[in-house]
């Protein structure tokens, strides 16, 4: 991590994603996990960088791939073969 | 052909240290291949568990005698999806690669799983190698391939997420969370 934020796969997106990450990071640490948050409060910030996100893997064709896969449901398939390698 | 690998690690660190590292591990020394990480989705469920999938391109880590066959390869994108649940303080991550699957195909499952007792964080991994590669002894060789680029990857990957656990961990005692 250092001091230098993650880049965005689209160079003009990720200034709106360190904005939100820092956002997500804050809400992350002092509610999700102390549980005094179920909402995501960097709603904001958060449709912008989505906004321009989808903007760029819809113009470089890599959405529909994108959209098939995160279809799959790995962590209940991930649970069954856990318990059956744990026996 | 299918492989696994088995690893496990125990961290210490409390929960919110290992799981903000994690979804904060790039960039880090360690990982100068990775050139960028998104986030596609995110949600929280009925259970009150938070959903993420994310999308991470990398430099071409194919290793030279897969290029005949696929050409020059120069990014790879991978898929991560992770679950967090903040009661019990367990994150369950997936990542797979989205492109070359005919040649091999990484699926990468892990659980980090707080223990309030120890004051530690167990991380347990397990990695599944596919191809449908055949012929020209290719399966042997994605083996072996499989088999070094595992315990390097796991090894790499270990190295960065601690250093980054280090760092969000001075960030969090001293509270400048707003640029982690």
């Amino acid at each position: 991590m250092g001091n230098a934020m993650s880049q965005s796969v689209a160079p003009e997106c990720t200034e709106l994603k360190n904005k939100y990450d820092s956002c997500f990071n804050s809400w992350y640490t002092d509610k999700f996990l102390q549980g005094k948050s179920l909402q995501n409060e960097c709603e904001g910030l958060w449709d912008d960088y989505r906004e321009c996100l989808e903007a760029y893997l819809i113009k470089k064709g890599i959405k529909p791939m994108v959209d098939e896969t995160a279809k799959d449901a790995p962590f209940e398939e991930k649970g069954e073969l856990q318990s059956k390698e744990k026996k | 052909m299918v492989l696994w690998y088995k690893n496990q690690h125990i961290f210490n660190h409390d929960f919110t240290t290992v799981s903000l590292a994690y979804l904060n591990r790039y960039p880090n020394p360690y990982s100068t291949h990775v050139l960028s990480i998104d986030t596609l989705n995110r949600h929280i469920d009925k259970d009150g568990k938070l959903h993420q999938t994310k999308l991470i391109t990398k430099t071409g880590r194919l290793p030279q005698w897969v290029k005949p066959f696929l050409g020059k390869i120069s990014h790879s994108n991978i898929l991560e999806m992770t679950e967090i649940d903040p009661v019990s303080q367990t994150m369950n991550t997936y990542t797979r690669n989205l492109d070359h699957t005919r040649i091999i195909r990484i699926e990468e499952y892990t659980t980090f799983q707080y223990d309030k007792e120890c004051q530690t964080t167990t991380c347990k991994s397990k990695v599944k190698f596919s191809s449908g590669f055949r012929g020209f002894g290719v399966k042997n060789r994605i083996e072996k391939w499989s088999h070094s680029k595992f315990d390097e990857n796991i090894s790499k990957s270990r190295q960065g997420l601690k250093f980054v656990m280090e760092n969000i961990k001075y960030r969090l005692n001293n509270r400048t969370l707003s640029n982690i």
